[in-house]
């Protein structure tokens, strides 16, 4: 069990490019942290310097209160899963596992109990006795964490584990993991590039962009109170819509843009009033758009006329994709399965206004 | 949407351009494959069947002997000492320049300062002529040459390595050695460089030592390599030959007498042409028990 405390964490490479610029995080005992980001974003980077494979160029980095900067991976008690697994090919499942603790002179009758413990834990028994290139990924993404689990490490870092993996047993495996740390209760710091990963897995998450932290927070938090443009847009699926507009006053504030007139709620107009006559971004969860014909219970925008070009049924919904007034981006909105639209429709919508995001142009910040 | 005739099309372009292919790769094959069997094939079955002749280069007929060319070579005292001479020259280089090519190929694949320099110097021996190197070896063995003078600094006296028949083989081996190891460090590096950094970090975080990486990690890793590099270089041994002719002629008294070059001082020497492409066809037969043996016993890639 560990805390972990990152404070103006800094990666730099010889040829002065700034991987990672400055990043804080701490984290709690036996939390559940996720980094995530676009790729780039640096925080693999990070990750590897929590565990020791990269150097720290600048900031602490402490477990415990401990200075770890300087401390040898072995010696920082962690255990680390990677993306391609990193199985010893030559080794069977039992042998996988049991390395670490064979280097660490553990006596052997030890060794049995946590490996047969382990493969236990993850299903893995029968399996015990076979090479890695006789198993399936999931199955070898398996060993990868048990060979974690039985050096019972203080922290789990794991480097996007389950990206190898086809869909349907990513969803599986990530269950897994969460069944793993609730048993397990260790801290654990998970990257992966997938929102929808992070949203599902993650206590906390860091969204991570450039090398800088962009927000650290709850997942329901991130998704409803993301605190710049970028946040706001990452996470959900589909994305944020943006419009850009601007800030008008008639009896109250307004957001017009091309065909939309949309009055600010109560609770922003005070905030709204310094950007009267300026260009603000406004965004809008494909989730909060509803059918004006059906919808008649929320507090919802003014008409927006809008025609439906492509619709993605997935079954459980239906995505449609739609233009605004003939403007070039493509907006989405989300349906009901039994409410399909079909390519070509023309739909009078409306935007719940309890949900409504606005983002300073230049900053990219929420304007709250 | 491609429609029913639109794929007939396609299908049969394809199908014609296949034939084509095909056509031209035969031609292309067949050019090279004439060289192998006029400089190769033809001449392999050609030493077979004069093996079983007592074979004149100015005879007009030739005399058939049946095997017994095979019976002598059983009786020659020379040609046991030509086995035990490539044998031992054998087991003395191939594990050697094995270990030494990985350890090169290791070092080499660290990231240290003049790699690239430390990587040509090690593969110059192995495309420089081996009649050269051979030469200056000659040279560095001499009784007045730099190996002598190296060692007369610690005090050793001086020794002519390769007229002394306690010395000559080693020495040869030595040679070889040196010259080997460069040329099988490129196939270790080539194959180091497959093998994913995430093992020696999953290995690094475990608490395993550089060594203990080399050992459970590189070793294991590299073993396709390493049969390449066995059967190469026991087929090069089993086969040594320049170095020999141009170092010590087989001598001092038949000590570094090999298989190869006593076949070639039977036929160019004596001109024994039936009895060396005997001698010639019993070291085929060696090497390709002892390739099978070990291609049996130690399978170039278990897992």
């Amino acid at each position: 069990m560990a805390t972990i405390e990152i404070k103006n964490l800094q990666k730099t490479y010889p040829n002065n490019h700034y991987a990672i610029k400055g990043i804080d995080v701490s984290i709690q005992e036996g939390e559940f942290v996720v980094l995530v980001g676009p790729s780039g974003c640096g925080k693999s980077t990070l990750l590897r310097m929590i565990a020791g494979l990269e150097d720290i160029s600048g900031g602490d980095l402490f477990f415990n209160d401990k200075l770890m900067n300087s401390v040898h991976p072995k010696d920082r008690n962690i255990a680390m899963v990677f993306q391609n697994y990193a199985l010893y090919p030559h080794m069977t499942v039992y042998d996988n596992m049991a390395f670490g603790l064979k280097l660490k002179k553990m006596p052997k009758a030890e060794i049995y109990q946590r490996v047969t413990d382990a493969a236990k834990t993850l299903g893995l028994t029968e399996y015990i006795d076979r090479l890695p290139k006789e198993m399936s990924g999931g199955q070898r993404q398996r060993v990868a964490i048990g060979r974690a689990i039985v050096r019972q490490p203080d922290v789990f870092l794991f480097d996007e584990p389950l990206s190898n993996l086809d869909a349907k047993l990513r969803v599986q495996m990530r269950t897994e993991i969460k069944r793993l740390h609730r048993k397990l209760k260790n801290t654990m710091v998970y990257v992966t590039h997938d929102q929808i990963e992070a949203m599902a897995m993650g206590d906390k998450i860091v969204i991570l962009k450039d090398g800088v932290v962009y927000q650290t927070d709850s997942p329901i938090n991130l998704f409803r109170h993301p605190e710049n443009k970028f946040v706001a847009g990452f996470i959900g699926s589909p994305a944020m819509n943006f419009v850009s507009g601007e800030i008008i006053k008639e009896e109250g504030l307004y957001f017009v843009t091309r065909g939309m007139k949309i009055s600010i709620p109560p609770p922003l107009q005070v905030s709204m009033e310094r950007y009267l006559g300026k260009r603000v971004d406004m965004g809008f969860r494909p989730e909060y758009v509803y059918d004006k014909g059906l919808e008649k219970e929320r507090r919802l925008s003014t008409d927006v006329e809008i025609e439906i070009l492509v619709v993605e049924n997935v079954g459980s919904e239906t995505y449609n994709h739609f233009r605004l007034n003939g403007m070039d981006t493509i907006y989405s909105y989300r349906s009901s399965s039994s409410n399909v639209h079909i390519p070509g429709e023309k739909l009078t919508v409306g935007i719940d206004l309890e949900r409504l995001h606005f983002f300073d142009v230049e900053t990219e910040e929420s304007i709250l | 949407m491609v429609s029913g005739y639109e794929l007939k099309i396609k299908m049969k372009r394809n199908s014609s351009t296949k034939k084509e292919q095909q056509f031209w790769a035969y031609i292309f094959l067949f050019f090279p494959l004439m060289l192998l069997a006029i400089f190769v094939f033809i001449p392999i079955l050609f030493s077979l069947v004069i093996s079983f002749f007592d074979w004149e280069l100015m005879a007009s007929q030739q005399k058939f002997i049946d095997i017994n060319n095979y019976i002598e070579i059983f009786g020659d005292k020379i040609f046991y000492k030509a086995i035990l001479n490539t044998v031992l020259y054998t087991i003395g280089v191939v594990p050697i320049q094995t270990m030494l090519a990985l350890f090169l190929a290791f070092v080499m694949n660290q990231k240290i300062r003049g790699r690239t320099f430390f990587r040509t110097a090690f593969y110059i021996p192995a495309v420089t002529s081996s009649v050269v190197t051979s030469i200056i070896f000659v040279a560095i063995y001499s009784k007045e040459g730099l190996l002598n003078s190296i060692l007369g600094i610690f005090g050793f006296a001086a020794n002519d390595w390769l007229t002394n028949p306690h010395t000559a083989l080693i020495s040869i081996m030595m040679l070889n050695i040196w010259t080997t190891s460069g040329y099988f460090m490129v196939s270790f590096l080539a194959g180091l460089q497959n093998i994913p950094n995430s093992l020696y970090e999953a290995a690094k975080l475990e608490g395993a030592t550089k060594r203990q990486q080399f050992w459970h990690i590189t070793v294991p890793m590299v073993r396709p390599v390493t049969y390449f590099v066995v059967v190469m270089g026991l087929i090069g041994c089993f086969q040594v030959f320049d170095q020999v002719f141009v170092m010590s002629d087989g001598g001092p008294n038949n000590a570094t007498t090999t298989m190869s070059f006593y076949v070639y001082q039977n036929a160019f020497r004596y001109f024994r042409l039936g009895y060396g492409a005997a001698t010639a066809i019993v070291l085929a037969g060696i090497i390709m028990i002892v390739t099978v043996i070990q291609k049996k016993y130690f399978p170039p890639n278990p897992y």
